[in-house]
């Protein structure tokens, strides 16, 4: 994999996760989040364009539609093209991975964040956001030792 | 305002999604990485991604944008030790009780890390593999704005009572 490694990619998403919470005075630490985001954004579109008041959303997420996550399949389907990758790898199990996807978003929206922007919220000084992370190596060390148990 | 708001966080999904296909990038598939192999890889990348951020709300703290970056902030009663950023609804929320808070973030601290390791890699990563055309992470992803909506009427009634 060319220039473009984890390192530099952690960095650039750092940089601009600080810069794009100059766009949101509420919430704190908001720069970049896949699940809270992802919120804000159904969330708009259900309350300003259906009209349903379904789902509740932060004070960022309601003046206009975030669109982090839209931008990010955009993105990595740009790089997918370009570099030739369809068809991915397919992970099997379809009904198991939409069960997944629902646990990992209630669970992130307990821990306000996904991993990110717990990560995000590392660097910005939250206490809270330490203590999550130990839980969340806690719960790898869990999901490790179940996948070793029942397989993946 | 909308505007800038709306196609900025377009642009940055685009600039990120773009590089975390090129280079993997996973918070969740660090940590399990170096646990399982001691593979520095992709731990490396969160560990930058910290950094940079740290530095990046350090400048912006020096050049007073942020003054109440709390990593530094003295100021009494500002929840400075466990100030939870807010507040996605009904999660852990900086003016719950602190019962409550912890609560919340253990289960769902553990429940992210559980779940990820079992869908083989955290939200970004899944988005990106989604985008590659691995039919399994559009499921997830799927799974995953069900349950944004499904939060509300779901969850939200069963964790007020914590």
């Amino acid at each position: 994999m060319s220039r473009i490694t984890p390192v530099t990619t952690g960095i650039a998403i750092g940089i601009l996760a600080v810069g794009a919470q100059w766009l949101f005075d509420e919430p704190q630490a908001y720069g970049i989040c896949v699940a809270c985001h992802g919120r804000d954004m159904l969330g708009w579109i259900f309350n300003n364009l259906l009209s349903i008041s379904l789902m509740d959303v932060t004070t960022a997420g309601l003046s206009a539609p975030i669109l982090t996550p839209l931008g990010i399949l955009i993105g990595a389907h740009m790089a997918a093209r370009r570099n030739n990758i369809f068809p991915g790898h397919r992970s099997g199990g379809q009904a198991r991975m939409f069960l997944l996807g629902f646990l990992v978003m209630v669970s992130a929206l307990l821990l306000a964040g996904c991993p990110l922007r717990l990560l995000l919220r590392i660097a910005y000084g939250d206490m809270l956001a330490i203590f999550g992370l130990i839980w969340m190596v806690a719960g790898i060390v869990g999901g490790i030792a179940v996948l070793r148990r029942w397989g993946s | 305002m909308s505007v800038i708001i709306s196609a900025g966080t377009l642009g940055i999904g685009i600039i990120i999604g773009y590089m975390g296909q090129r280079s993997g990038f996973c918070t969740i598939g660090g940590i399990r990485n170096f646990i399982l192999t001691m593979d520095m890889r992709l731990l490396k990348g969160a560990a930058a991604f910290i950094a940079a951020a740290f530095a990046g709300f350090l400048f912006a703290a020096l050049i007073g944008y942020q003054q109440d970056f709390p990593a530094f902030s003295s100021a009494e009663g500002s929840g400075t030790l466990y100030n939870a950023c807010t507040n996605p609804y009904g999660g852990a929320e900086h003016n719950d009780g602190l019962w409550r808070m912890l609560i919340l973030t253990i289960a769902g601290g553990f429940g992210v890390g559980l779940f990820s390791v079992m869908a083989n890699g955290c939200p970004f990563r899944q988005h990106v593999k989604a985008s590659e055309g691995d039919t399994g992470a559009v499921a997830y992803v799927l799974g995953f704005y069900f349950a944004a909506v499904a939060f509300g009427f779901l969850i939200k009634p069963i964790i007020s009572g914590v």
